[in-house]
């Protein structure tokens, strides 16, 4: 066995992965918190002139931190798990079709069926996608805004486009954290980006060919010896 | 209740910027800050040449598009017309920059965007604002317009000038050109009729529609968990 598996548990997460997944979702929501407040007038008006000043500023300090953070902390320190994650999120199978068809039940706690999941099912991978255009088109918006460079009527556009893909993901990462903090049958997922650990009983149910693919790897035999000659037919010579 | 409002007659206007220039010293601005402008329209070929010379500036609005889009009400309008800006108020998400239909909106030092305030504080002081005392072709009339017997009233119906529709603007129709050289009537920009009308409502709703979707699906999952529970027991 690798240290992939241990104790009944099963590595999901490297340090990397999670340390990138923890600044984009602290940054993310302390944007929408000081954001939001242009947004909702009674909000606006409950933090008053003073209170939106303030939220204003952070807010364009925090827009370096999701810009650059998350990107810097991926390429870093898990470039390897970022490469096979947007692989997954591109290609997609059968069961990844089937899982979204069953995914409106399974949300609710109904009972659905399944076939077996790979490392990110089809949800998690349609959430993935969202992740990432939305937080490049709410990057390159923004940043239209915060620099000032560019004609008032281009400031009016990115300044629609900015709000409407930070409340629309907002309601997609709103779901994210249910499914990852309450839901009954996804909440161990948490531990994923918290230790980077999984129960393995529970990955083996929800994401099955991960596990298996995981497990192969571990009882992969060893790689045949450094190198064989053949020097005649039926000699060989170990060097 | 007085109502504020100007008289530009573009058929007087020479181009001397003395208007634009006053208007800096008055206040103080930048040399690239102008709270008005002059835009010259030129048709034709020489020898045969039109040329209207239209001075522009903050329309002073009925209904503000730049107060609409104000998240603070640090754009306001006064009874009296006229159009202010409480720098106090302002945060600098400069919002009303876009709004304005006019591109009467310059951004200060400060991050302020300012405008034109008809010199509202040296008006209550019983002086004209900068542009009209200083203009030797006496472009401009200052005054108001809901008293009759005002001179900028009498002036406009000896003029013919016409009010730019939905603002506190009258403008002489120039004798060399159309209509179309004045400042169209004041209109919300597609920019805030998007944002207010669109996509915020849109952006709401698909927010708010998410949130119901996960209300709903924790208490399903409890009815169904604890239905489970008791199919066990029985």
């Amino acid at each position: 066995m690798t240290k992939q598996i241990k104790n009944n548990k099963i590595l999901r997460f490297s340090l990397g992965s999670r340390l990138g997944h923890g600044v984009q979702a602290i940054s993310f929501t302390l944007l929408l918190i000081t954001g939001s407040s242009l947004v909702f007038k009674s909000y606006g008006a409950l933090i008053g002139p003073g209170g939106l000043k303030l939220f204003s500023q952070l807010h364009h300090i925090l827009a370096y931190v999701l810009t650059f953070g998350p990107i810097l902390l991926l390429i870093l320190f898990s470039w390897d798990n970022v490469k096979r994650w947007i692989y997954d999120c591109i290609h997609w199978t059968e069961s990844d079709v089937k899982f979204v068809a069953a995914f409106p039940k399974i949300f609710f706690g109904l009972r659905a069926d399944t076939p077996k999941q790979g490392k990110f099912n089809g949800g998690e991978k349609i959430n993935s996608i969202l992740q990432i255009l939305g937080t490049i088109v709410i990057g390159i918006s923004g940043w239209i805004m915060l620099l000032g460079l560019f004609s008032p009527a281009v400031a009016g556009w990115a300044h629609i486009i900015h709000s409407f893909a930070a409340l629309v993901l907002s309601g997609v990462v709103a779901a994210h954290a249910y499914l990852a903090l309450i839901h009954p049958g996804s909440k161990e997922s948490i531990n994923g980006m918290l230790s980077g650990y999984v129960d393995l009983d529970w990955a083996a149910d929800h994401h099955a060919l991960w596990v298996e693919e995981v497990m192969n790897e571990a009882v992969a035999p060893l790689p045949a010896p450094a190198k064989v000659k053949i020097k005649a037919v039926g000699e060989t010579v170990n060097v | 209740m007085a109502k504020y409002g100007m008289l530009i007659d573009p058929n007087r206007c020479t181009g001397c910027n003395a208007c634009r220039i006053a208007c800096q010293m008055q206040w103080s601005l930048e040399p690239e800050l102008n709270f008005n402008w002059l835009e010259e329209h030129l048709e034709g070929k020489y020898p045969n040449l039109k040329r209207v010379i239209v001075p522009m500036q903050c329309q002073h609005c009925d209904n503000p598009p730049c107060q609409t889009v104000c998240p603070t009400g640090a754009t306001y309008k006064r009874e009296d017309g006229v159009v202010l800006i409480d720098a106090e108020k302002c945060i600098g998400c400069k919002y009303c920059v876009s709004a304005c239909p006019y591109g009467a909106r310059v951004i200060n030092a400060a991050g302020i965007p300012e405008k034109c305030s008809f010199c509202a504080v040296h008006v209550a002081n019983g002086s004209t604002p900068a542009c009209v005392s200083t203009c030797m072709s006496e472009v401009r009339v200052f005054g108001d317009v809901s008293d009759p017997n005002s001179e900028i009233s009498r002036q406009i119906a000896t003029l013919g000038a016409v009010n730019i529709k939905g603002t506190s603007m009258y403008y002489v129709p120039p004798r060399e050109m159309g209509m179309d050289v004045l400042p169209p009537e004041c209109v919300n920009p597609t920019y805030l009729g998007v944002l207010k009308n669109i996509s915020q409502p849109a952006s709401k709703g698909i927010l708010g529609l998410a949130a119901a979707a996960i209300a709903t699906g924790i208490v399903t999952n409890k009815i169904i968990e604890r239905s489970s529970k008791n199919d066990e027991t029985n």
